[in-house]
């Protein structure tokens, strides 16, 4: 068959504005033939819904949301078209939820057990339901101060440890240290102050000893005179030696103290319970540091990083 | 009555003539002559307005159709039948629709009196067996033949026929001349003819308009023109009878 | 200064055509036959141009966006909405500016060359009414409805694209295509086209009515044509995308 022109044209056009129609009800999500219902709800606030969001029942799609917009109240009205053949209890509630945390917002119908169902044009109650992220968002101050409250314990913690190191024992030490310092300083200053004389003693006795060769057969009554004075020599020396066997004695006490447990530095040597208290600590607080490491989001559940994500 | 007044055209620089004035009587046929480039399918054009002169006046019938508007240009244009060097053909309709495409737009005939009147020219020029043709099926001649169908079938006063027998052998040419006398005689056109074919001219014309260095260097009868002793219209002349010899 | 000159000739030959054409007469017969030819007859090459348009733009995003993050029915979106706004218009007009351009220009040429312009006019008919009024206003009457074929058949491409790879199911296409379906993204095609049809069709047919010089003048024409339609086409994307956006 020949058509004309004019009929080519006209059936372009027609055909054209057809698709153009059906395209756009399609896209707008309008069902092309079937039936379809409109109700409304107001929610407390519409964040994340627009025209053509998705509203479920149990996770099936009905329909779609055909307008949002401000109320006088400052509440916010969504319409909804429905499937015709939907069936919505009048007790039924529509809650705005979200999809998961990147995708949009839907409305979701918990249908209600009600024997009235909702008529074309009728509303139903609407809540705004809080997505995680949102909850995050809101009580992550919250959760940021717990986790700083419990950070400064550890801290306050921490430096008290420190303390009691610094002033007690350190301190304790320290005089421990300084008095065994003190003792082997005093011992070296009598040896010190000893030893000219021992020198001198020596040199004397050697001295002695070649006048006394030279001296022996021509002086015999010096050499008499000369024993005497050896002797009283001998006698200084073991006043020495006496001295110094006591120095040794005195810090062998000292030592013998610290051996025993007497006093902070030999609580500390010798007390295992304290050394035993700090490695536990240790352990506790790698243990503790690993946790963290390992698995953050036990211990920063409830912190915001998500969002920060 | 056409009266070409002062006439003068030029393109950007270029000159191509000046101060032409002469006078086509009712009918008359007027042959354009001249050498090729010297200005005559310009000339022809301005005769209908399809070009605009630098000054002059083209006076047809006492009205200036320089001066006209648009829509009254136009149609004192359905005054003249043109027949164009190439025929000009509108290649997307056959022979016939050609012929009754003046016919469709500007008359309100019924559609039997279209293709009577549309026989009728094609008839005068001996083509009504060409009428179903597709024009690329024409030959050169038998275009022109068609061209000049088309030309008559809103039965103007004047026609204008622009290179009429160029491209074609010597006896089409002859039946095209034998044409154009045919339609002043019997349809009392006036012709306006533009060849550079003595021959064509010896045998249709009346008076010579004869265009040379940049203006119209002679107009007369074809009788004058014989006598002349115009030493460049007599060289044209000797030029073209020495070609028509050979 | 040609340049200049130029766009003179076009202004005048558009205002010609303007103050003609209140001459319905004259173009009526020529309206519907250059209607078929810009529209009827463009619909298999626009049907073509669509679907791959939409396939290609629905392949490679899925390819460009494959991520656990981003939900399958973004490339929906991404793919209608492009198609909607811009492709199903820029790339069928620079396929029509080969198709209706080069056609109108070597028409409108080669009748000037041959003196068919010249025949027309001594007639005593308006060839600017005869020949550029209907060309042009079947451009801009056609181009909007070859827009809503390109873009039907583009995501049409892109939802079968998206289900025969396997990439982007069509539900999850349409739910992304739904969700960021704005009436204004349409209303601005129609736009566009409207727009690229007359850049396409009165350039082309300025080109064709000035041809001169034999067949060779009528391809330069045509080139011509061709080639300053696609540029004004993409110029006038950009100056309404900065206008209406």
């Amino acid at each position: 068959m020949k058509m004309s022109n004019e009929v080519k044209v006209g059936i372009t056009v027609l055909l054209a504005f057809i698709v153009a129609v059906v395209g756009f009800r399609f896209m707008r999500d309008v069902p092309i033939l079937r039936q379809t219902m409109e109700i409304s709800t107001h929610f407390e606030r519409g964040d994340g819904i627009s025209q053509g969001s998705i509203v479920n029942v149990r996770g099936v799609k009905v329909g779609s949301v055909s307008t949002v917009r401000l109320t006088d109240d400052g509440r916010v009205r969504v319409t909804m078209r429905l499937d015709g053949r939907t069936s919505v209890p009048e007790n039924s509630v529509a809650q705005l939820t979200s999809l998961g945390i990147v995708e949009g917002k839907s409305i979701v119908l918990q249908l209600g057990d009600s024997d009235e169902m909702v008529e074309h044009g009728g509303e139903i109650e609407g809540v705004y339901v809080e997505s995680m992220t949102e909850l995050l968002g809101n009580r992550g101050e919250e959760i940021a101060d717990d986790v700083s409250a419990s950070l400064s314990e550890l801290n306050l913690f921490l430096k008290q440890l420190n303390q009691t190191f610094d002033d007690d024992v350190s301190a304790q030490m320290g005089q421990a240290f300084g008095n065994a310092e003190q003792v082997t300083r005093q011992l070296s200053e009598i040896l010190d102050q000893k030893k000219g004389e021992i020198e001198q003693a020596i040199s004397a006795g050697s001295s002695m000893l070649s006048q006394l060769d030279t001296l022996a057969t021509d002086n015999r009554p010096k050499v008499d005179n000369i024993m005497d004075s050896l002797e009283s020599n001998i006698e200084e020396l073991a006043r020495v030696r006496e001295e110094m066997e006591r120095a040794t004695a005195s810090l062998n006490s000292i030592l013998e103290k610290i051996d025993g447990g007497e006093g902070t530095l030999g609580k500390l040597v010798n007390d295992s319970e304290m050394y035993d208290n700090l490695n536990e600590l240790t352990i506790e607080m790698n243990n503790l540091v690993r946790g963290i490491n390992e698995n953050p989001g036990r211990y920063l559940r409830h912190m915001s990083i998500i969002e920060i994500f | 009555m056409i009266e070409i007044q002062t006439l003068t055209k030029s393109f950007g620089d270029l000159l191509v003539w000046e101060d032409v004035t002469f006078r086509i009587d009712d009918g008359e046929t007027v042959a354009i002559i001249g050498r090729s480039g010297c200005g005559k399918s310009v000339l022809l054009k301005h005769i209908n307005a399809l070009l605009k002169p630098d000054s002059g006046r083209v006076i047809i019938d006492g009205k200036d159709i320089h001066a006209l508007d648009y829509v009254d240009q136009r149609r004192l244009r359905q005054k003249f039948g043109i027949l164009f060097q190439g025929s000009a053909l509108f290649d997307s309709i056959n022979t016939f629709e050609n012929v009754a495409f003046p016919l469709r737009y500007f008359t309100d005939k019924s559609e039997e009196e279209i293709t009577e009147t549309v026989m009728r020219s094609l008839s005068y020029v001996n083509l009504e067996e060409a009428a179903g043709k597709e024009t690329s099926e024409l030959s050169g001649g038998m275009r022109k033949r068609v061209g000049l169908a088309r030309a008559i079938v809103l039965q103007p006063s004047y026609i204008m026929y622009d290179e009429p027998t160029s491209g074609l052998d010597p006896q089409t040419a002859d039946e095209i001349n034998e044409l154009i006398i045919g339609m002043s005689e019997t349809l009392d056109i006036t012709s306006i003819v533009i060849t550079h074919d003595m021959h064509s001219v010896l045998e249709v014309a009346d008076k010579v308009a004869f265009l040379d260095q940049q203006k119209l260097s002679w107009f007369g009868t074809v009788e004058d023109m014989r006598k002349s002793d115009h030493r460049e219209l007599q060289a044209f002349i000797t030029a073209s009878e020495y070609q028509i010899k050979l | 200064m040609n340049a200049l000159k130029e766009l003179g000739n076009y202004s005048s030959l558009l205002y010609q055509a303007l103050r003609s054409s209140t001459e319905f007469s004259t173009y009526r017969k020529n309206l519907f036959q250059e209607l078929v030819k810009v529209g009827y007859d463009s619909v298999p090459i626009i049907v073509l141009v669509g679907i791959f348009t939409g396939s290609v733009m629905t392949l490679q995003s899925a390819y460009q966006l494959e991520s656990a993050f981003i939900p399958l029915s973004t490339i929906g979106a991404i793919v209608s909405e492009s198609i909607l706004i811009e492709l199903a218009a820029v790339i069928s007009s620079l396929v029509l500016a080969g198709k209706v351009g080069a056609r109108v220009a070597t028409e409108l040429g080669t009748m000037r060359v041959s003196e068919q312009i010249d025949a027309l006019e001594s007639m005593g008919f308006n060839s600017v009414s005869f020949l550029v009024v209907p060309r042009v206003l079947a451009g801009i009457l056609m181009f909007p409805v070859l827009y809503i074929v390109a873009a039907i058949f583009g995501i049409g491409g892109g939802i079968a694209a998206g289900y025969f790879s396997g990439t982007v199911p069509p539900s999850d296409f349409l739910q992304g295509a739904r969700m960021y379906f704005y009436p204004w993204n349409v209303v601005f095609g129609f736009v566009k086209m409207f727009v690229f049809g007359f850049i396409i069709t009165s350039v082309s047919c300025y080109k064709g009515y000035y041809a001169r010089g034999g067949a060779e003048g009528v391809g330069k024409s045509t080139t011509n044509a061709t080639v300053l339609s696609c540029i004004f086409v993409l110029l006038a994307d950009f100056v309404l995308a900065a206008l209406l956006l």
